[in-house]
């Protein structure tokens, strides 16, 4: 073979050998980080337990004060089902509900007379819960999660590299944000 | 993967670890929700070591604030597991802000007092102190008194203990006060109304270290090694063509090397 040609056959088949190694690159590298970003997704579904612990230890002092179906009762109840459901979308506005609603129920027992009377409950419902929840919360911060989700999706759509790796079928990572107002 | 799996294995013995509750032979009553007195968890467990010492049956007591919704006798078995000679010890638990309450008793220990006895003697003895009255201290000595006197029956032992709880089975509840929440001491309160405080926390320190180590930059690209194979195996394939003559005089593959070497910086596939 002549030299000119034979040249630039090798070169042809260095870049495309090279292309092969780094689309091979790409797609090893990103999908660590994707199972990366999915391990942190199952830590924060650990931490999240303790939120429901937090609810299911409301709804029992709740119980002995307000009835079965009082409003915000039946509301922390859902929450509770849909912070256990599969959607990570569902989770993160049922976790931002919960928020919310536990803060009513709190107010809303530590205002009736039948818990102001019972001094074990009142304890709970002016210290104990709250900060249950309190620790709950800063247990389960989303916040770690989103940031590390958002730098592994910046990454995969703002580089060649992560542009390969979604040619390649790599997929974004979900926030774990309800985005929903109360 | 391997990381991974290394990961799960350190948790897996972190858990079991961790769910361990603060009970041992010296200490059998580990009162987590702080309802009973200094010298009433003494006289237990003195009363405790005497049936483990005569009567050769141990007896533990935990208590509690809350469970978070797990079934208070899944909890009493499953601690029960975790307890040295769990096979013979009697363990009762008091949930105080679910007011409920459980006994779990060991296999060897069935023979001699029956699940069925025991919560006959919780009926008769700690269900109304208990409940009602909210005398805690009561309530759990008038049962371990009952237990104590029913298995020196069946056991034929006396354990000649003037016990020091039989004041306490007279005694009337005073208003609980709970502890207040304090930074020193909320360990303890968060371990009593958290069903495994110590794994929460565990899993929080878990979920910390996992999002930091994700948010790391891993590079990502050709390393050195693969530029190096790529350009021998070029050169292999192209770069031999003169082994005849006497012009030979390159550097092996070093050429094809350092030239995939560039091809890769032009291109920004390098790491």
């Amino acid at each position: 073979m002549k030299t000119a040609p034979k040249l630039i056959l090798g070169i042809l088949t260095m870049l495309l050998m090279m292309l092969v190694a780094f689309g091979i690159g790409a797609y090893r590298g990103f999908m660590e980080e994707k199972l990366q970003v999915d391990l942190v997704l199952g830590s924060l579904s650990d931490v999240m337990n303790t939120r429901i612990e937090m609810a299911n230890n409301l709804l029992t002092v709740a119980k002995r004060h307000l009835p079965q179906d009082d409003e915000l009762v039946l509301k922390i109840r859902q929450d509770i089902q849909d912070l256990s459901g599969e959607s990570l979308r569902q989770k993160a506005q049922a976790n931002e509900r919960l928020d919310y609603n536990s803060a009513l129920l709190l107010k809303k027992l530590e205002a009736l007379d039948s818990v102001k009377a019972d001094s074990r409950d009142y304890s709970y419902v002016t210290g104990y819960l709250p900060r249950g929840f309190e620790q709950s919360a800063q247990w389960a911060d989303a916040g770690l999660y989103n940031s590390a989700a958002r730098k592994y999706n910046n990454e995969l759509q703002g580089t060649l590299n992560g542009k390969a790796a979604m040619l390649l079928g790599v997929p974004l990572a979900e926030l774990f944000e309800g985005g929903q107002a109360p | 993967m391997k990381k991974i799996a290394l990961r799960f294995l350190v948790l897996f013995f972190c858990v079991l670890l961790t769910a361990l509750p603060a009970l041992s032979v010296d200490n059998p009553v580990d009162d987590l929700a702080g309802v009973f007195s200094t010298g009433f968890v003494s006289d237990l467990s003195r009363y405790a070591q005497l049936m483990r010492e005569k009567l050769g049956i141990p007896f533990s007591v935990v208590t509690r604030h809350f469970l978070g919704g797990k079934n208070i006798q899944t909890y009493a078995n499953q601690t029960l597991e975790l307890l040295p000679d769990s096979d013979k010890t009697i363990l009762l638990v008091l949930v105080i802000g679910e007011e409920s309450y459980a006994v779990a008793i060991g296999d060897e220990s069935h023979q001699f007092l029956s699940p069925e006895k025991a919560e006959a003697l919780l009926n008769d003895y700690f269900r109304a102190p208990y409940l009602s009255d909210r005398a805690y201290e009561k309530a759990v000595a008038s049962f371990t008194l009952q237990a104590g006197n029913y298995l020196e029956g069946r056991l034929g032992i006396r354990m000649n203990a003037a016990s020091s709880l039989s004041p306490y089975t007279k005694s009337v509840a005073d208003e609980l006060v709970l502890p207040t929440i304090q930074p020193h001491n909320s360990e303890n309160i968060f371990g009593s109304i958290f069903e495994n405080a110590s794994k929460s926390r565990e899993d929080a320190k878990r979920y910390d270290e996992d999002a930091r180590y994700a948010e790391e930059d891993d590079e990502k690209g050709l390393s050195l090694f693969q530029i190096a194979l790529i350009g021998f195996v070029l050169y292999k394939i192209f770069g031999r063509g003169k082994k005849n003559n006497k012009q030979g005089k390159g550097c092996g593959p070093l050429g094809w090397i350092f030239g995939a070497w560039g091809v890769s910086k032009f291109f920004g596939w390098r790491k």
